[in-house]
């Protein structure tokens, strides 16, 4: 998180760098003490000499400020302004001379004397275009009646060579003067400079992280050539001849624009290789031509592709437009307005350098950069927080879906664990059924044999319904949970074969309707078990023709009726036998009651009413 | 029916079986074998009976393997599963094995025998849960089978599914009882055709053909 947070106060620094600078520099209209000369009335001659001209020299009046490229358009060179002034007592302060704005050198000279120069006249040539000069002026110099000031404004023809209204008055008021111009048009630049450039290599730095992601390299870079054109500001004695810088410089403004501008449409995502080619050209271009073409020429070819650079600029708006058109999107909207505040100061400046229009000495665009500055750097910190938000979402979810695998293994893991159980159980269940199976049912089978053999028929149906209890307890689809219509159609069968092999008659009624239930495996044995008993009963004890079961279903509970047409319940035989016990103790597991009666003309009822909530698991 | 084989383990239940094959057919030749080895050898040196009874649970393995084997070798032969258990569990195995009946060994002598009279006319056992085992063996249609059960053999399952004995079933569908066994053997048929076939696509997935 430390890199947002330093990207954030890197923009504070600079949208408060901007407007500090606006503003003051609004507010810094020179207000220079009364008792200061304002010296604006000088007589101008041009002289290849290092030294002041002599008295020969033809003078020719010149007003201040001069701008050469209205006063002498496309001269290059030395030349001296005369200002005269005349004091009528010496003052006891400190005196001093004021350049509060001059072109490109310049090197000032008090009655015949050397007060002091802005550096070297010889190439490179010392470069003061955006720097106040202030000269201090010794004691004694200084004469009664009238003083000769000479300034020697050295300016090469591609240059716009120039100089202000000259002040001369005591140190204390002009010194303040002096100092707020040099903080506005120097301090100020250094450290803005510093600031971009920092920023670039900090874009640099990302695009060196990901490659694929150009836009910060291009952006990066741009505020590199950025930082270097703004040393312009700044620089006084360049490392390179003033020809060269001066190309350089010009040229790296073209540069940056491009650089900046294939950028802005990397970051709004819009290939448009025609334009992106154009602007590769200015790039390319643009130092090119201005390092080949001669002197004279620079000015005019560097106006040439500030031009170019206008309207490229202008077609990227264009595109942006149509973007947002298409898609509307804050970041491209932010853009568009910084863009188009850009090219209003861009318009601004071309007009001012081609002398079509008079505003002030303040170059505006140099306030346009810190602003594109501050957007882009803006949206590209919007991005990466966001990419970064999405990071931690993406971690979040990941986590989650994690912990949700987790859940879903151990629950899996569980599962495992009962079906293991339930094998286990399943193996236990097979051993207890083949030891059955082996044993009991071949004893119970060799019962039911040998009574039929030997013409038992009611021990031979009491080894059957054993059997038949052994199958219960060991068929495997007796441990399932069973349709209630399944097992009434299982009983069905097995009660139809019982009685018709007795000779009876079975009357068998279903539900009237069908039903969904479903019945426990105990219920289900339960059922059964009642069932089978009164059948036995009936089949061995009441000498029927015809045994009646009916079934029915309401919304409570289950019945299962077993009549016969027999002799009926004998008194002795009311008092509980095993089997009528054993039936009593199933219905009780069942929650049911059971009763006997006995049914007009003769015959026995047995009535079982279980409630379904016990019926069904 | 001329020759039988009795395939159990137990004495007892095998002279009761041979009672009731006597009984049924008096003048049958009978062979009993108390295990597989001895069945699978009788099986080498005699040729297919016309009937067999076989008991599922023996000493040496399960009586469904001794079905598969004749049904593939003799399949005219009539296989009749005589056995304690009656459930699905038991006996599904055995009907797909090619078994066309099965009677409980503990039954009365009289039902024994209307079993086998009815097994060898043609008219094999279904009960109720075996019905259901059918029906969801066949009911997936979506699965392809080597044989589809018809509407009208469907239509038998389901009400013997129901508990429904054949003369109430043939009533329901308001056809004669007659022809209510006919389905019944079909059915029959149908699922050890469906169950071989199975055999064999398994065994080549496996790689054994």
């Amino acid at each position: 998180m430390a890199l947002p947070i330093f990207f954030r106060t890197t923009q504070i620094s600079l949208v408060s760098h901007f407007w500090l600078t606006f503003i003051f520099g609004c507010l810094a209209i020179s207000n220079v003490q009364a008792a200061t000369l304002q010296l604006d009335q000088a007589d101008f001659v041009m002289s290849s000499s290092d030294t002041p001209p002599n008295n020969l020299t033809t003078w020719a009046p010149q007003k201040l400020p001069d701008l050469w490229s209205i006063s002498r358009p496309g001269v290059g060179g030395n030349g001296w302004y005369r200002l005269r002034f005349s004091l009528r007592d010496i003052p006891s302060e400190t005196q001093a001379v004021y350049l509060p704005r001059l072109c490109m050198n310049a090197a000032v000279y008090l009655n015949d004397v050397l007060l002091g120069d802005g550096g070297q006249f010889s190439e490179p040539v010392a470069r003061n275009w955006n720097r106040p000069l202030l000269f201090l002026i010794p004691p004694k110099l200084l004469l009664l009646g009238e003083n000769n000031l000479l300034i020697r404004v050295y300016s090469p023809a591609y240059s716009l060579g120039s100089l202000s209204t000259i002040y001369v008055g005591s140190e204390r008021d002009l010194r303040p003067e002096y100092e707020d111009k040099f903080f506005w048009r120097i301090t100020l630049n250094q450290a803005s400079t510093l600031i971009i450039a920092a920023m670039g290599l900090f874009m640099l730095a990302l695009w060196h992280r990901r490659r694929q992601d150009t836009m910060y390299g291009y952006f990066g870079l741009s505020a590199f050539v950025w930082a270097f054109n703004s040393s312009n500001l700044f620089i006084q004695s360049s490392p390179i001849s003033a020809r060269l810088w001066e190309t350089l410089i010009s040229a790296s403004f073209q540069m940056f624009i491009s650089l900046l501008m294939i950028s802005l449409l990397r970051i709004l995502g819009l290939r448009q290789i025609r334009l992106e080619q154009t602007l590769w050209l200015i790039l390319i271009g643009s130092p090119l031509t201005l390092l080949l073409i001669p002197d004279n020429w620079l000015i005019a070819v560097s106006m040439m592709w500030h031009l170019a650079t206008l309207f490229s600029s202008l077609a990227v708006v264009g595109y942006l437009l149509r973007a947002v058109r298409q898609n509307p999107q804050p970041d491209a909207l932010l853009l568009i307005g910084a863009l188009c505040v850009s090219i209003v100061f861009g318009i601004h400046d071309w007009l001012k350098q081609a002398s079509i229009m008079q505003s002030g000495d303040t170059h505006w665009v140099h306030f346009a950069a810190p602003i594109f500055f501050l957007v882009v750097g803006g949206i590209m910190t919007n991005r990466f927080v966001l990419a970064l938000n999405q990071v931690e979402q993406l971690n979040t979810d990941l986590e989650q879906r994690v912990q949700a695998k987790h859940a879903e293994l151990e629950t899996q893991f569980s599962n495992m664990q009962i079906i293991e159980k339930e094998r286990a159980t399943l193996a236990e269940r097979n051993r207890i059924y083949r030891d059955l199976h082996d044993d009991v049912g071949a004893k119970l089978l060799g019962l039911a044999i040998s009574a039929q053999r030997a013409n038992l028929p009611k021990e031979a149906d009491l080894a059957r319904s054993a059997l038949q209890d052994l199958r219960d307890v060991v068929s495997r689809s007796a441990h399932d949970i069973t349709p209630l219509d399944d097992l009434l159609a299982d009983l069905r069968a097995e009660t139809e074969q019982r009685v018709q092999g007795a000779g009876l008659a079975l009357d068998w009624q279903f539900p009237k309707h069908e039903t969904a239930l479903i019945v426990s495996p105990e219920a289900a044995l339960n059922v059964s078990r009642i069932l089978r008993e009164a059948v036995s009963n009936a089949l061995r004890h009441a000498q029927a023709r015809r045994i009646k079961i009916i079934i029915r279903v309401d919304l409570e509970n289950f019945y299962l009726i077993i009549e016969d047409d027999g002799i009926g319940l004998a008194t002795e035989s009311l008092k509980p036998h095993r089997g009528m016990s054993s039936m009593q103790a199933r219905a009780s597991a069942l929650k049911a009651t059971i009763d006997w009666r006995p049914v007009p003309p003769h015959g026995c009822q047995v009535k079982l009413c279980a409630p379904l909530t016990v019926l069904t698991p | 029916m001329k020759t039988a084989l009795i395939l159990d383990d137990v004495p007892d239940s095998q002279s009761w079986l041979r009672q009731a094959l006597a009984s049924v057919y008096s003048d049958i030749t009978l062979s009993c074998v108390g295990n597989l080895a001895e069945a699978r050898a009788w099986l080498g040196s005699h040729s297919a009976p016309d009937i067999a009874l076989i008991d599922l649970g023996l000493p040496d393995g399960s009586g469904v393997e001794f079905i598969s084997e004749l049904n593939r070798k003799a399949p005219q032969t009539l296989c009749i599963v005589a056995s304690i258990f009656d459930d699905d569990e038991h006996l599904f195995p055995a009907l797909r094995a090619g078994a066309q009946g099965y009677l409980l060994k503990d039954q009365p002598l009289a039902q024994i025998v209307e079993l086998l009279k009815g097994a060898a006319e043609g008219r094999p056992p279904l009960s109720p849960s075996i019905a259901r085992k059918m029906l969801s063996y066949f009911q997936p249609v979506s699965q392809p089978k080597q044989e589809q059960l018809t509407e009208r053999e469907i239509e038998v399952l389901r009400f013997i599914a129901k508990g429904m004995t054949l003369p109430e079933t043939a009533r329901l569908m308001g056809i004669s009882v007659n022809t209510i066994p006919g389905y019944v053997k079909n059915i029959y048929r149908k699922l050890n055709v469906c169950s071989r076939a199975e055999a064999a696509v398994t065994a080549q997935q496996m790689g054994l053909i």
